[in-house]
């Protein structure tokens, strides 16, 4: 069996709102595996993005624990998270989130560099990621000249770039056209498969959750339903 | 409600409200510069009113009132002139700088009793009372004031006034007190009448009077007139109408003026800075709300109106506030302006309080809107000028701004040339014409040039710093994405700085080059005597035979005319000078220069006379002898700073029998070595003669640490605008940054998420700052250099005086130091800004 990437143990996230708290996330338990591909579905206001950000040590639990390659994070300081999210967290977003004045080189290139000069092999990984990817032609222009699906892919190769053992992708077809919707929901199920990265992608489209291995439903912060095809648990 | 009405209460109106601090601080700024320059133009203008109309009434019947140079003009001439029919009355006035020993400001006019009365009777109003005519000026104590002066002083007709003079106390006993009404009343509280002897007895120059009052006899032109006296004086006296005299003298003022001006345009520049940062601030918030007004149909001119409106809002606030400010700033500062003129240019009566004027109030309306509208449409043209659908999209990587700071700086390089060619071209004689076109043309070039520069910079230590050192690169990149901002907060703080340099280089330059002259012309231990204070060499009694004094140093000084110029004429015993003091030659054989003076075959002439006149060795020139006009022949060029009109130097026995002037100003000793000068200073002033006690004496250290002295305040003034420039510097990095690290709250919190560690973006944000204070401070240094050159040109013009380069170290350390630390404190608040915002709720947005 693949060894278990993310932890969730009884988390909850309370925020302080008007004349009473809002519970986001309520008492969640579940574990993800190494190699699988999982969607996370519910309406809005549910506690997907909430839960994903926990698991992205964006934000801590009110309760609980997260815990990251055996690492509980709320035991580490924010030195530790920041190392955490740049060599073993890659994080996607909908609306791209890539740094405006870096060239799309530069932006896959960012974790690295944030970690340490980067070497030839980075290099030689990163030429790699780009044609992977269909952005050679695209490696030196700025964000600003690309296309959506252009953009989300390179934010994928952002977060790619370091390796990572978790990948956090929230809402990634939601600002795309179908055709490169499907096309980025399919790479993140061949990076999981093919790479053996753990993949939880936060989503509303039905045809992300169509190739996920399994597909966990939240409502009011509560875990509601697991459609599990491979390699998800929850107690 | 008009349509303007409607979208300036819901955008101008609610920016206001929801940002009172941003909106406040800019408003308080421009109320700064406008309180500066209201109170300034106030005071101003209530001095002039003071002197004007305390002078119209004191010279009131008076035609024309004559002067000659510091020697003043004597008994004989007045005798003279009285016997000329053109003259209904002749009277001869002396002038005295004095105080009250409660520190009030007098100036003392000592009086013939003859025309004592027709001072004090002539002006509308003024009138004397308690006062026996006839005997009050037979008393040599006496004097007259205003009754107001007495008032305020608790005094009364028969009592007795303290005044401190140059020669110490004297006790006055009041025998009269002048009336006036309303403010000249005020304005004549600063004068009292004395009689001549006392004042003689003052000044130690019996016979001598400042300046002559002159009534016409009837029908008599004044162009007659002023023949007549050329006629008894001589042409090197100046004669003029009350209104011209009073004008002239209060031309100082004018420099106090300009100063402060200067300082109200610097405070209104910092305000423009703030206006421009709050205008960018708003407009880095709203770009999309302005992407909807724009794609919900408002044209680009109702957009630039909103914007503008908030600007024109905040400047009408400043203004308002700043004119009642600077009201009150006039009140309280009046009386301190008045008294700085009146130590350091002309004695200023009592000011009365008053209102600014309309005038000022309109003028301070012009500058404010002026600075608020061309801050904020410097802000807000880029913004403007981008398509709704541009404005609707959030990231930007400064591309498109780049291109056409880039287009800029390449139409600035082709006008630089054509100008370049241009000015090779020029026909001549217009070389001069074409040379300052050209120099503000290739300014402005440079100007569009230097955010290009800037850029390019940027971008070639980004593209080496990005793998590593990020830090350096995001800062790197956030100040070239604003090369605007960035290149006005680098280049106010650079001149600020810049400013303290060349302040202190020339200053330096100058300080150095009187002391290194004093040092090498004056050949003398101890020094006895003054400029002010002329006298017959025997008044310094025995000085000579104090035992210690080797040989005496005789020094005579006085202002005469010379080729149509105020110069200085130094006569001086140059067989002394010869062996004991150090000239700078620039021109002329030393031995056969000193031979030719002692000899009476020539003169020495100082360096800043010779280039005026673009005279050298071997030529002549005439100087106004009482024998009429009499040559010299320069011998010799020598470096002195003595006047700016340029000095001559003569040896003391042919000055005699040239000029027939028996008097000496310094009576030198050269000591024998080893001989304590504190001793032979002491010894000097007990052998003063009686009536000479008021004869300064000093040692030569002290004489040249008292004249120096001043260059050395001039020196500290630096470090006062150090504290300036470092405000200034403080002010402009502290909204940079903030609104840096504001508009680029997304950008940080995703370089958190990615995995950026908190020292690191700290790290950035300080880079940013350091970066800004580095070029600042080396931007500083090198133009504050660059800067002593036009100030030397500037000295030039207008004195002929030249000083040698002087690094200003001490100046240039500060300055570094001040630029870092400044940094260091500027850059805390936006870290603490950053550091309240997770980058969870930052990406959210």
């Amino acid at each position: 069996m693949p060894p278990v990437v993310l932890q969730l143990r009884g988390v909850s996230r309370v925020f302080a709102g008007g004349s009473e708290p809002i519970v986001a996330v309520d008492g969640i338990d579940a574990e993800f595996l190494a190699g699988t591909f999982t969607a996370i579905l519910g309406r809005s206001g549910s506690g997907k993005s909430t839960l994903l950000h926990l698991c992205a040590s964006l934000d801590r639990p009110s309760s609980g624990a997260v815990i990251v390659d055996g690492i509980d994070l709320a035991t580490q300081d924010d030195d530790a998270l920041a190392r955490l999210r740049r060599t073993a967290i890659g994080l996607v977003f909908q609306f791209f989130n890539l740094m405006p004045q870096l060239s799309i080189e530069e932006n896959a290139l960012l974790p690295i560099v944030l970690e340490r000069a980067p070497t030839g092999a980075d290099l030689a990984r990163l030429a790699a990621l780009i044609e992977r990817l269909g952005l050679s032609s695209r490696r030196t222009h700025r964000p600003e000249r690309l296309s959506g699906g252009e953009r989300q892919r390179a934010a994928l190769a952002r977060a790619l770039m370091p390796s990572p053992r978790l990948l956090l992708a929230d809402e990634p077809t939601g600002a795309l056209d179908s055709t490169n919707a499907t096309a980025i929901a399919r790479w993140l199920r061949d990076l999981a498969h093919d790479d053996g990265v753990c993949v939880l992608a936060v989503t509303h489209d039905e045809r992300v959750a169509a190739l996920a291995d399994s597909v966990l439903r939240l409502d009011d912060g509560r875990i509601v339903g697991i459609e599990s095809r491979r390699g998800t648990t929850a107690p | 409600m008009s349509r303007f009405a409607w979208l300036a209460r819901r955008l101008i109106w609610r920016e206001l409200r929801i940002r009172p601090l941003r909106q406040g601080l800019s408003a308080l700024a421009v109320a700064l510069g406008v309180a500066l320059f209201v109170s300034t133009e106030t005071n101003t203008a209530a001095i002039l009113s003071a002197v004007h109309g305390a002078r119209g009434a004191l010279e009131s019947g008076v035609d024309l009132l004559v002067t000659r140079d510091a020697a003043g003009i004597d008994d004989d001439a007045l005798d003279a002139l009285r016997e000329r029919p053109e003259f209904a009355s002749v009277a001869g006035v002396v002038e005295i700088a004095a105080t009250t020993t409660s520190g009030t400001p007098l100036t003392l006019l000592g009086v013939d009793p003859r025309d004592a009365m027709r001072f004090a009777g002539a002006a509308d109003g003024m009138r004397l009372v308690d006062v026996d005519p006839a005997a009050a000026f037979l008393r040599q104590d006496g004097i007259v004031a205003s009754s107001r002066l007495l008032a305020a002083l608790g005094l009364r007709v028969g009592g007795d006034l303290e005044i401190d003079t140059s020669i110490g106390t004297r006790t006055f006993r009041i025998v009269g007190a002048v009336e006036a009404p309303g403010a000249l009343a005020e304005a004549l509280m600063g004068f009292a009448f004395i009689p001549l002897d006392a004042a003689a007895a003052i000044t130690g120059r019996p016979g001598r009077f400042d300046r002559v009052r002159l009534s016409l006899a009837e029908g008599v032109d004044p162009k007659s007139a002023r023949t007549a006296i050329a006629a008894v004086l001589g042409v090197d006296s100046s004669v003029k109408s009350p209104d011209e005299w009073t004008r002239d003298a209060t031309i100082g003022l004018d420099t106090f003026r300009a100063v402060f001006f200067l300082n109200d345009l610097l405070a209104l520049l910092i305000a423009g800075f703030f206006v421009f940062n709050s205008v960018s601030a708003v407009l880095a918030e709203r770009t999309r709300e302005a992407g909807l007004l724009r794609a919900s149909g408002m044209s680009r001119r109702g957009l630039a109106a909103t914007f503008v409106g908030e600007a024109i809002a905040l400047g009408a606030v400043g203004c308002v506030v700043g004119v009642v400010l600077g009201s009150v700033l006039a009140v309280f500062t009046g009386g301190l302006l008045a008294d700085v003129v009146s130590r350091v240019q002309f004695v200023v009566p009592p000011v009365s309080a008053r209102l600014p004027s309309l005038v000022t109030i309109a003028q301070a309306f012009v500058l404010a809107a002026s600075t608020t509208v061309a801050a904020s449409a410097l802000a807000m043209v880029p913004l403007v000028r981008r398509a709704p659908l541009e404005l609707l999209q959030v990231a930007e990587s400064g591309e498109r701004r780049a291109a056409a700071i880039r287009r800029a700086a390449h139409i600035a390089v082709v006008v630089a040339v054509l100008v370049g060619i241009g000015l090779f071209a020029a026909p001549r004689g217009h070389e001069r014409v074409a040379g300052t076109i050209a120099v503000v043309v290739l300014a402005f070039c440079a100007l569009c040039g230097t955010p290009a520069v800037v850029l390019a910079l940027g971008a070639f230590v980004r593209r080496r710093s990005f793998a590593r050192r990020p830090a350096l690169a995001f800062a790197l990149d956030a100040l070239t994405l604003q090369p605007m901002r960035t290149t006005m907060t680098i280049g106010a703080f650079a001149l600020a700085l810049a400013l303290v340099v060349a302040h202190g280089g020339v200053t330096r330059g100058m300080g150095d080059g009187i002391r290194s002259w004093l040092d090498g012309n004056i050949p003398s231990d101890v020094i006895v005597g003054g400029i002010a204070f002329p006298f017959r060499e025997e008044g310094a009694g025995s000085v000579a035979a104090i035992d210690g004094v080797e040989r005496a140093f005789r020094y005579r000084y006085r202002k005469t005319r010379a080729l149509g110029d105020e110069i200085a004429l130094a006569a001086m015993d140059f067989d002394v000078a010869r062996e004991r003091s150090r000239f700078q030659f620039h021109a002329g054989e030393p031995e056969a220069a000193f031979d030719a003076v002692i000899g009476g075959r020539g003169a020495f002439v100082s360096e800043n006379f010779a280039w005026k006149h673009g005279l050298v060795v071997g030529d002549r020139f005439a100087l106004a002898t009482p024998d009429g006009p009499g040559e010299f022949e320069i011998v010799a060029i020598v470096r002195d700073y003595m006047h700016p009109g340029g000095t001559v130097l003569l040896h003391l026995p042919v000055y005699r029998e040239r000029f027939h002037d028996p008097l000496v100003d310094f009576v030198e000793l050269c000591l024998a070595p080893g001989v304590d000068a504190e001793r032979v200073a002491e010894a000097a002033r007990a052998a003063r003669a009686r009536d000479h006690a008021f004869l300064p004496v000093a040692t030569t250290q002290r004489y040249l640490d008292h004249v120096v002295g001043f260059v050395d305040d001039l020196r500290a003034l630096s470090v006062v605008q150090l504290v300036l420039a470092l405000a200034i510097g403080a002010v402009s990095i502290f909204a940079t940054v903030t609104l840096s690290v504001a508009s680029r709250r997304r950008e940080l919190a995703l370089l958190r998420a990615v995995g950026m560690r908190p020292r690191d973006w700290r790290a950035s944000v300080a880079w940013e700052v350091y970066v800004i204070a580095s070029a600042a401070a080396v931007g500083g240094l090198a133009l504050g250099h660059v800067l002593w050159i036009p100030a030397n040109l500037v000295f030039r013009a207008f004195s002929g005086f030249v000083f040698d380069h002087a690094w200003p170290w001490r100046e240039s350390v500060l300055a570094l130091l001040g630029a870092m630390v400044t940094a260091w404190i500027a850059a805390r608040l936006p870290l603490s800004l950053l550091e309240r915002h997770g980058a969870y709720e930052a990406m959210d947005e």
